[in-house]
């Protein structure tokens, strides 16, 4: 094959002899006489289109949600993790400081979890009462540790209520409530607003005359970049 | 002749120049492929202690400080081809005295048992 043209000359650098070809693509068909500077456009547009096709089936995007899904279900893990632990020391407690071992413990958790990067929020609650003849007394403590200060705290108990004002954040309010209470389960009502949200919480205490019980109850959230985990759960104990 | 040769050169320019337009648009923005290997190491030495807290024996080596026998008992359920350190900590752990970029680390809350209330946390290290 002989090119003496400077046409030839250019076209032969690119090491190929694509002038000579009648190309098909789709309905167009290029000339080999005058096609020679079409081919680069036609080639480089098929180049961008499969590496386009490269990068979407790649879809990084997708990983990336896959991988903060599994970093969601990890938080969901460490958070049973703390609720686990937390009924624990009710339970190890035995009557014995329950409010202070519950206190120190989601101290320790929040301590913990915030080197993480996460954010352990919420209340708990505790209402015990003493086997004892009528009228009954029921001890109830509320730990604030929502981080941020509660304005105003009403707690209700059959058809007394007490009232607190300012409960810093790992703050403790404590109130007693006496009463011929009947067996059956009564329901506490906690009122409480902060400087951004209102919240009403119901906790179940089963109140058995003659008997003696602990129920604690828990709003407890988890908060990261990735996910908020939340839950509302109380167990009652016979003490 | 001479001004078709140079419509050609023009063409094959503007070829290279949409090409390496829509490059540098289109792949310049900095994705990294998501690493799954530490989250999921994460995610197995997190299971393995939950696994193991839940004997009452192993909560014992928990509270008494026992490294080497959680160590035993852990590490006989974790892959072999890392480096892993146990500490147990209330509430602060130093971190094991290694140089490498690559340490991560996950940690267990355990409550304490009626003889001792103080809650600890076991802190798994991990590094290649």
């Amino acid at each position: 094959m002989s090119r003496t043209s400077g046409q030839g000359r250019l076209y032969s650098t690119c090491g190929h002899d694509m002038w000579m070809m009648s190309m098909r693509i789709g309905n167009i068909v290029i000339n080999k006489k005058r096609s020679k500077g079409q081919v680069f456009i036609i080639l480089s547009i098929i180049i961008i289109m499969v590496m386009v096709m490269l990068k979407t089936g790649l879809n990084i995007s997708q990983i990336m949600e896959n991988k903060r899904y599994l970093e969601s279900g990890f938080e969901q893990m460490q958070f049973q993790n703390i609720k686990n632990e937390a009924l624990k020391t009710v339970q190890i407690s035995y009557n014995k400081n329950i409010t202070n071992n519950l206190d120190s413990f989601m101290r320790f958790a929040r301590q913990i979890t915030s080197s993480k990067a996460m954010d352990l929020t919420g209340i708990v609650v505790t209402a015990s009462y003493n086997h004892s003849t009528a009228p009954y007394v029921v001890n109830v403590t509320m730990l604030n540790m929502l981080g941020t200060e509660i304005s105003y705290l009403n707690i209700t108990f059959n058809t007394s209520s007490a009232e607190f004002t300012r409960v810093t954040d790992g703050m403790i309010a404590q109130a007693t409530f006496t009463g011929n209470y009947e067996t059956m389960d009564h329901i506490m009502t906690l009122y409480y607003n902060t400087s951004t949200a209102n919240s009403t919480d119901y906790v179940t205490i089963p109140f058995n005359t003659g008997k003696s019980k602990l129920t604690a109850f828990f709003d407890i959230s988890l908060k990261s970049d990735r996910s908020e985990q939340r839950d509302v759960f109380n167990e009652t104990y016979i003490l | 002749m001479r001004s078709k040769g140079i419509s050609k050169t023009f063409e094959s320019i503007v070829a290279i120049l949409s090409m390496l337009t829509v490059f540098i648009i289109y792949f310049s923005a900095k994705q990294t492929i998501p690493d799954f290997e530490v989250i999921n190491r994460e995610m197995k030495a997190f299971t393995v202690m939950k696994t193991l807290v839940e004997n009452n024996e192993f909560r014992q080596w928990v509270l008494a400080n026992d490294t080497e026998m959680l160590e035993n008992k852990i590490l006989t359920m974790m892959p072999a081809d890392i480096n892993y350190e146990i500490k147990v900590c209330s509430p602060d752990c130093s971190k094991p005295n290694v140089t490498s970029e690559n340490m991560y680390s996950v940690n267990y809350i355990v409550a304490g048992d009626v003889k001792d209330f103080r809650p600890r946390q076991i802190v798994l290290y991990m590094w290649t």
